[in-house]
C-alpha cells in the first residue's frame, strides 16, 4: 500500500513541507482506517437493520420519529 | 503647626513640575515626584507612587497555514510557540470534495476527552476519549457535500503551563447539501498531558485527497 502524503507546517521556520508519512504516521493511520472501517460498517449494519424494521412495519423513517417524538 | 507653616512646607516641597503632595506619615507631608510617561500612580507600603501600567490583553498572530493543495491527511502545525496565555485557532472555509468529516487535535499524543453538541438535523452528540483522540465534532459527521466550507473557532487555555489538564472549546459551522444548509457545532473537553502544547492537527477522517481551499490562523493570547 502506497503511504499517504502529509504536510507540515513547522512555524519554527516557517515553511511547509509535503512528503510521504513516515513509519510511525503510517503504523497509526492504518490503525485509525481500520477503526473507522469497524465504524462504518457497523453504521451500515445498523441502518440496514431499522431499514428491515420500518419495513416489516411497512411505515417510512419519519413515520416512525412522529410515533416516537 | 500652624496653617501658615503647612503652607512653606506645601512650597518648599513642590519643586518641581508634575509633584504631587502628600503625607509619607501622620502630619508628615512628602512629595512626590512625577513619573514617567505611561506610568499611572499606585500604592506600594501604604504610600502613593508612580508605577508602569499592566500590559493589557494582546491578540498576536503567529501563523497563517493555507489549506489550498495540501492533503487532507493534515497539516500538521508544529513549533507553536508557548510564550502566550492561550491560544486561539481559526479555521475558515476550509472545503474538499467529496464525504470528509473533520478532525483536530494537538500533541497528538496525550488523552482528550471531547464532548460536542452538533446540529445537523440530527441533533448528534458525542463524545470520545483516549490517547491520541482527535476532536471529531458531532455535527461534521455525514457531511456528504461537496464544498463544505468548514469553518471554527478553537480556545485551549494555558496550553503552554505544565497544568496536567488543559481545558479547551470550540464552536463552528459548515454547509450541508444534505441537510439543505448551515450546520453547527459546539463543544469542550479536556487535554490530559502536562506537557505544553506544541503542534496542531487539522485534517479529514478519510485523509484521502487535498484540500481545495480554506485558512488556518493560529493566535496566541495574553
Amino acid at each position: 500500500m502506497t503511504k499517504p502524503m502529509i504536510a507540515i507546517h513547522d512555524l519554527t521556520i516557517d515553511e511547509i513541507t509535503t512528503r510521504k508519512m513516515n513509519a510511525e504516521e503510517f503504523a497509526q493511520y492504518q490503525s485509525e482506517m481500520t477503526s473507522l472501517k469497524v465504524e462504518r460498517d457497523f453504521a451500515a449494519t445498523n441502518n440496514a437493520e431499522k431499514q428491515a424494521i420500518l419495513d416489516q412495519l411497512g411505515i417510512t423513517a419519519e413515520q416512525a420519529k412522529l410515533l416516537l417524538s | 503647626m500652624t496653617r501658615s507653616r503647612d503652607v512653606a512646607n506645601i512650597d518648599g516641597l513642590l519643586t518641581t513640575t508634575g509633584d504631587t503632595f502628600y503625607a509619607s506619615a501622620a502630619a508628615t507631608p512628602a512629595r512626590l515626584g512625577i513619573g514617567s510617561t505611561g506610568q499611572v500612580m499606585t500604592v506600594a507600603g501604604g504610600v502613593p507612587s508612580w508605577a508602569t501600567a499592566a500590559a493589557g490583553g494582546s491578540l498576536t498572530l503567529l501563523s497563517t497555514t493555507s489549506l489550498s493543495g495540501l492533503p487532507t491527511s493534515g497539516p500538521n502545525i508544529t513549533g507553536i510557540s508557548g510564550s502566550y496565555t492561550n491560544l486561539l485557532i481559526v479555521i475558515v472555509d476550509a472545503y474538499t470534495s467529496g464525504d470528509h468529516n473533520i478532525q483536530f487535535g494537538w500533541n497528538t499524543q496525550a488523552t482528550t476527552y471531547v464532548t460536542t453538541f452538533g446540529s445537523n438535523g440530527n441533533g448528534q452528540t458525542s463524545s470520545s476519549s483516549g490517547t491520541g483522540t482527535l476532536c471529531r465534532p458531532a455535527g461534521t459527521s455525514i457531511i456528504g457535500a461537496t464544498s463544505p466550507y468548514f469553518s471554527a473557532t478553537i480556545n485551549i487555555s494555558r496550553y503552554a503551563t505544565t497544568d496536567v489538564t488543559k481545558p479547551f472549546s470550540f464552536a463552528g459551522g459548515f454547509y450541508n447539501a444534505n441537510f439543505g444548509g448551515v450546520s453547527a457545532f459546539s463543544g469542550g473537553g479536556r487535554h490530559i498531558n502536562s506537557s505544553a502544547i506544541t503542534s496542531f492537527t487539522f485534517r479529514s477522517v478519510d485523509q484521502t485527497g487535498n484540500w481545495n481551499g480554506g485558512t488556518i490562523y493560529i493566535y496566541g493570547v495574553n
